[in-house]
């Protein structure tokens, strides 16, 4: 069954782009798929409605077979926390440190503040090189560490899913060459994907199909 | 004349219509409320706290210094002018009934609810509402119920201290400074207060409280185009609450002393 499916979905356009006609596409597990766009805000406006972020204006949008009603607030926060959204726009709180941020989801689920980070989100943090910032607030770090906090927060909270974007947008050379290397692992692993690179050399490193959108109308190949 | 009735339309459904959505956005934080999830609830206790140390702990510097200054001020105008029989009544009937909280509610709307504008503002321009979203944080949990909440106890505290201070330590300044006849002015006040006073100043800091934090955020969340929308929202929500604020304290006015 399909985790994610999109059903006669449009939207009109946002910022640049001309917007999403009616389209239908469906993510299953396994699927990974490789996002080209001739505008940015199209495929931008194509994964936050993948995230559930932009509620269809005609259409309906479906979760794990369920279909999503986007005034019911509380249902909508359940799916979002198993979708792992790296959008060039996944932000941080700002008033809290990296570390809050990072054991925000935790503390609020499990009804906790006493949580400290479980060891694969320490190593995540080593790897990305902000483990002593951690104590800082986003505002007091680099825009590449807040980013590397980003994705360590998404990579960590358990998704079923992941849409990514622009993976070098904010981040070191090496640490691109990192997180691509997880993205790699995770679609060997069978999680389902979508990556939009942009125009960059990293367009064709691990898709298996590739989803076009052209003035707007989008297709599967 | 056509044109004038249409613009005098779209401004009644405007208003309307920003009215309509503050009480939709006041009912859904008070049904939060009363429900109370178990889901963050530490952390919604934890933030709070903090709304409270930052609302009324914080402005204790201003609004002391302040209900001294004015507490004094007034205590020796009205000995000036009323007979010392009646000093202890209009003590009572215009700084702790009116001035008192009307004024703390001015010191909360400049360091809050133009703090709590902003805060939402950003969050929602730089996407952080989103992303607590993405994590299955409900923000009406950690941002706007405890807001409501701090807002509301610190009004409520903040209108207490004002009161005592203003008449207590305006007395003690009157006293040390003049030679005004002030005998007895505190059995005055003693006898002056009445249970509906204290009803009516409770009342106030209830509805200014609940009143002040959904303006503030409704504002906040007004902010949709980009960062220099924040400004904009920011004086109209302070002028909206300002309003607010003085339209209950006459609707309360009238309703229990007229």
């Amino acid at each position: 069954m399909a985790l994610i499916e999109l059903r006669d979905y449009a939207h009109t356009p946002t910022g640049r782009g001309k917007g999403l006609s009616k389209f239908s596409f469906s993510l299953s597990p396994g699927d990974a798929f490789s996002l080209h766009a001739d505008r940015v805000d199209d495929a931008h406006l194509f994964l936050r409605a993948l995230a559930s972020l932009e509620p269809p204006e005609e259409g309906s949008y479906r979760f794990d077979g369920e279909e999503l009603n986007f005034a019911k607030r509380r249902r909508l926060l359940a799916v979002r926390r198993r979708i792992g959204y790296l959008g060039v726009d996944a932000a941080l709180i700002g008033n809290r440190t990296l570390r809050t941020n990072l054991l925000l989801g935790r503390y609020y689920a499990e009804n906790r503040l006493d949580l400290s980070l479980g060891e694969d989100v320490l190593d995540l943090c080593r790897l990305f090189g902000i483990e002593d910032k951690l104590d800082l607030r986003p505002a007091q770090v680099a825009p590449e560490d807040a980013r590397a906090a980003v994705i360590v927060r998404e990579m960590t909270k358990g998704a079923e899913v992941f849409l990514v974007e622009q993976a070098f947008v904010n981040l070191p050379r090496q640490a691109v060459e990192m997180y691509i290397g997880m993205i790699r692992k995770m679609a060997d692993s069978g999680v389902p994907f979508v990556y939009y690179a942009g125009l960059t050399q990293y367009d064709r490193l691990f898709k298996k199909r590739d989803i076009y959108i052209r003035d707007g109308v989008v297709s599967v190949v | 004349m056509r044109d004038f009735a249409g613009y005098l339309g779209r401004q009644a459904t405007d208003r309307l219509n920003r009215y309509a959505e503050q009480s939709a956005l006041f009912y859904r934080i008070l049904r939060q409320i009363v429900v109370n999830p178990r889901a963050g609830r530490r952390l919604r206790l934890r933030i709070v706290v903090e709304q409270i140390y930052f609302t009324a702990v914080e402005a204790l510097w201003i609004l002391i210094p302040i209900s001294l200054l004015l507490g004094s001020m007034m205590i020796l105008q009205f000995s000036g002018v009323a007979a010392q029989h009646d000093l202890g009544k209009i003590t009572v009937a215009l700084l702790i009934r009116e001035f008192g909280p009307l004024v703390t509610a001015l010191v909360v709307i400049l360091r809050s609810a133009t703090a709590v504008t902003i805060e939402t503002g950003y969050m929602q321009v730089l996407r952080e509402i989103e992303a607590l979203e993405l994590q299955g944080v409900d923000p009406l949990d950690i941002l706007f119920v405890p807001r409501m909440i701090g807002i509301t106890v610190s009004l409520l505290c903040l209108i207490t201290i004002f009161c005592i201070v203003s008449v207590l330590g305006g007395y003690a300044i009157a006293w040390v400074l003049t030679t005004l006849p002030l005998q007895n002015f505190l059995a005055q006040i003693g006898k002056a207060v009445e249970p509906i006073d204290i009803v009516a100043v409770a009342l106030k800091a209830l509805f200014f409280g609940l009143g002040i934090t959904v303006i503030s955020l409704y504002y906040g969340l007004s902010v949709r185009k980009g960062i220099t929308e924040i400004p904009v929202m920011t004086s109209r929500g302070a002028v909206a609450c300002l309003f607010y604020c003085v339209a209950v304290n006459f609707a309360l006015f009238a309703a229990f002393f007229l």
